[in-house]
């Protein structure tokens, strides 16, 4: 799967989680921006060739499903993709009907993320 | 009658308790019967009932101390007064220490068993309200655990991945299966976490936003212990 190019944005408010994300895509010959919060997010989108973000729900300040109305409003096209860790069948259904273009819950294999990437670039 | 509900009956006079026990039992109510406010309270301290039907006035230990003991050793209980016209003024500072209810004396039975179940029900009401309080909270902790389970296991899992996929653990190698155990272990915490968050939102309110639940953080917890 050829992935050069694709820029791809993620963004949790926990470091650690960051950077092995950023890792294991980078392995996976995706080119790939962090941020820690929402704001960070769309400053970097301004700055980068951006074409997804996958972002965590449940972060202090803005939160995923804000900055998700924000990307939708400002980067029409961008698709994004939300994740979370809390455990509710329903996170997914609620990710979706507000406008999600994927899905993924934590704890995930780099592979699920990937399969959801290829799909949508 | 599913559940016998337990009163305990106070007053000094033998012929009321007799009556008053009498309609209660056939009507199924589990009953105890006391001839004292200190007789009451020994029986409170070793058992919960719930609900004391008391006489206002008696001899020691009138009904408005006893009540108040009540209040405190067993706040749960549901108390009703019996009392004569002559001590109605009794009766209302009694229900401003808690009282649910009063009866004049002698009582009607239709009247008594009216009066009790209602105290009862009202009890009830309160003891599900409650248990929705509680079990709500349980809840959203639960919710709110599993974000801050999950993150954790994802960064582990992402790292034992990483690790996979490096040359310093070939295939077949004892490290490699390790590293397939620790991942195996990690979806077994996830289901966990999974079955207790929808074990403890069954029956309580759904949630409608992620951003509902308070964070709870427990980077604090233990800590006095570690000391």
């Amino acid at each position: 799967m050829k992935r050069n190019n694709k820029g791809v944005l993620i963004v949790d408010d926990e470091k650690d989680l960051l950077e092995i994300i950023t890792d294991l895509l980078e392995l996976h010959g995706y080119e790939v921006y962090m941020a820690k919060d929402g704001q960070e997010a769309l400053d970097i989108m301004k700055e980068r060739n951006i074409s997804a973000v996958v972002s965590d729900i449940r972060m202090s300040g803005m939160d995923g499903f804000y900055l998700m109305a924000n990307i939708k409003n400002r980067f029409p096209g961008i698709p994004v993709v939300l994740m979370t860790g809390f455990s509710p069948d329903d996170a997914r259904e609620l990710a979706f009907s507000r406008g999600a273009d994927g899905f993924i819950a934590k704890p995930f294999h780099i592979r699920e993320l990937l399969n959801i990437l290829d799909k949508l670039l | 009658m599913l559940n016998k509900k337990s009163i305990l009956v106070v007053d000094d006079e033998e012929i009321v308790r007799y009556s008053l026990v009498n309609i209660l039992r056939s009507h199924g109510y589990e009953t105890t019967e006391v001839k004292s406010g200190e007789e009451a309270l020994r029986i409170l301290y070793k058992k919960t009932y719930d609900l004391v039907l008391t006489d206002l006035v008696m001899e020691s230990m009138d009904g408005l101390e006893l009540v108040e003991q009540i209040k405190v050793i067993s706040p749960r209980t549901v108390v009703i007064v019996l009392t004569g016209y002559g001590s109605i003024k009794t009766a209302i500072s009694a229900l401003r220490l808690g009282v649910y209810d009063y009866l004049l004396k002698p009582c009607d039975e239709d009247e008594l068993l009216i009066r009790i179940r209602r105290a009862l029900e009202m009890q009830n009401y309160g003891d599900e309200q409650k248990r929705l309080q509680e079990l709500s909270a349980i809840a959203k902790t639960a919710v709110t655990l599993s974000d801050q389970i999950n993150t954790p296991l994802n960064i582990i899992l992402g790292n034992i991945e990483m690790l996979q996929l490096s040359q310093d653990f070939p295939n077949g190698s004892k490290a490699k299966k390790a590293l397939a155990t620790m991942e195996k272990h990690i979806f077994k915490i996830k289901d966990v976490m999974e079955k207790l968050a929808s074990l403890t939102t069954t029956g309580t309110e759904k949630y409608t936003s992620l951003t509902d639940y308070e964070m709870i953080d427990l980077s604090g917890v233990g800590k006095d212990e570690e000391k």
